[in-house]
């Protein structure tokens, strides 16, 4: 009776305790990935694969230096719901083809600038697939569009637009400069 | 007398001039609607992204997602944007494009289109794999002279169609190459995929096996017959259509034989095989050939503003012309 218990504790102890990782935005926050979720970005797999498990509660946290807090949430936070799937593999289909499952769909339904942020980032992570449902996402936006309305929906500037700009920035430098000259000016005048 | 040697058969002195093409008009407008739409695209190639290529808008909704306001973003801010993309993520998204889509996205802003100005990437290596027959990919000859993914799948949109061509011929499987069959006392005659009517435009020639009596090479418009019977030089015997006979080097359009071409005493025959280059001016509505890179001289001038096809036509059985499209030649 005594030996069946002691069985029953030992088969449950790897199932109860996952090896978590903590992993650090730019910005300072520390997040916590499961070693089963790793297993989606090829970039914490190969950072980790050195490492013995039992060291991983005293390590600092892995530093991604160009990650923000929230994109990294969001990239953990799918690499959690699709821990211990495969890794996708492309077909050859042309133009690709690939269906984005229905979490994957909300998931995604996020500001364009977030989407770029979130697509950028699985691509410095490498999460293929992630990084295969937001192309998607945003190839699906863009299909049967005219380049004006592209350009309206990714809020591309035009070459007139992004003249314009540079010329204001110009004129704000030069008007910065010039009150900067009157202020020297002043300022001998009333020392003599 | 002496040119008919070479021939089995003797043809009739009598030749039947008002032979229509086989092709239906409704079919030929169902096959011209696409290719309206598809010229743009490599009229914009031609011309380096011009701005009289963006398309009007449509007031149908944009997209099924909220669109962001489009605010003011400092030029000197690096952040992450839509045109701002790195280049491996631009190219994962874009293979999610078809190619309509992706002419689009050239037109959009300059990194997009510095992206698939890489005429050798995964995009259009994919392209190429999906639409091109596996003979021309794997002929090392034909299309050796394009050295980019991107031109060989434009080539492949201009190559001969297999729906506007005379029942005696035949598009071989490499999608480039007629072949004519040996049927007796009748011309044939067969278009390109695409017409042309702006820009400068070359189309890569060769005639390979026999020439016969009549083995004529130009230009034609959509209307131009492509059947007849008889053995008659057909490109050139109406107001449809230009062609120069390469047996005698003579130009012919609208029935009339405007000299010989090159314009020299005794020009040099064709030999089987040689490369002859069709160069289509439409800005200034001229035509003319190279020969193994070597130009002969302005062959036709004032030509209409019509939409122009390369066309070619033949009379020997088993002849076989292949015709590949290289974009603008190189001038100098």
């Amino acid at each position: 009776m005594s030996a069946e218990v002691a069985a029953v504790e030992i088969q449950e102890a790897p199932v109860a305790a996952p090896i978590m990782y903590k992993v650090e935005s730019n910005d300072g926050t520390v997040f916590e990935i499961s070693d089963e979720a790793v297993k989606q970005s090829n970039t914490l797999s190969n950072l980790i694969s050195t490492c013995a498990p039992e060291d991983v509660a005293s390590m600092d946290p892995i530093p991604i230096t160009n990650v923000t807090g929230n994109i990294l949430k969001m990239v953990i936070e799918w690499c959690e719901k699709h821990k211990g799937e495969a890794l996708p593999v492309d077909d050859d289909s042309v133009p690709k083809h690939i269906t984005v499952p229905e979490w994957d769909t909300n998931f995604l339904k996020i500001d364009n600038e977030v989407l770029f942020d979130l697509i950028v980032a699985c691509n410095y992570l490498d999460v293929p697939g992630l990084m295969n449902y937001g192309c998607k996402m945003v190839a699906m936006m863009a299909i049967g569009k005219s380049p004006d309305e592209l350009r309206i929906i990714f809020a591309i500037p035009t070459d007139e637009e992004d003249e314009a700009a540079e010329r204001a920035a110009k004129e704000k430098a030069e008007a910065e400069k010039k009150a900067n000259a009157e202020k020297d000016a002043a300022e001998p005048s009333t020392s003599k | 007398m002496a040119e008919n040697d070479g021939e089995t058969i003797v043809p009739d002195e009598q030749c039947n001039l008002t032979a229509s093409t086989p092709m239906k008009s409704s079919g030929l407008e169902q096959v011209e609607s696409p290719k309206e739409r598809k010229t743009s695209m490599v009229e914009c190639d031609d011309e380096g992204n011009p701005s009289s290529g963006t398309p009007d808008e449509s007031p149908k909704q944009l997209t099924p997602h909220s669109i962001p306001p489009r605010r003011r973003r400092s030029p000197r801010r690096p952040e992450v944007s839509a045109s701002r993309l790195p280049l491996k993520v631009l190219n994962q998204i874009f293979q999610y494009l078809p190619l309509k889509d992706l002419r689009s996205a050239m037109l959009t802003c300059h990194s997009w289109n510095n992206a698939l100005s890489m005429e050798d990437s995964d995009i259009w290596q994919y392209l190429l794999g999906k639409k091109l027959p596996e003979a021309a990919v794997s002929d090392p000859f034909l299309l050796a002279e394009l050295g980019s993914a991107k031109k060989k799948l434009r080539a492949w949109y201009f190559a001969w169609n297999t729906s506007d061509i005379s029942r005696n011929n035949y598009i071989r499987t490499n999608g480039f190459t007629v072949h004519r069959q040996p049927v007796a006392q009748s011309t044939d005659g067969v278009r390109g995929k695409r017409g042309i009517s702006k820009g400068v435009h070359a189309f890569d020639i060769t005639w390979d096996g026999p020439l016969g009596t009549v083995a004529v090479v130009g230009i034609a418009t959509k209307h131009a017959a492509l059947h007849c019977v008889g053995y008659v030089a057909l490109l050139g015997s109406d107001d449809q259509s230009w062609g120069w006979n390469l047996v005698d080097n003579v130009l012919m359009h609208n029935g009339a034989q405007l000299g010989v071409y090159p314009k020299m005493n005794n020009p040099p025959k064709y030999e089987v095989g040689d490369k002859i280059r069709l160069i289509i001016d439409c800005d200034t509505h001229v035509a003319y050939f190279e020969r193994n890179s070597e130009f002969l001289g302005i062959a036709f001038n004032h030509i209409p503003p019509l939409r122009l096809y390369p066309a070619v036509c033949a009379v020997y059985g088993n002849t076989e012309v292949t015709m590949v499209y290289v974009g603008s030649p190189q001038m100098g």
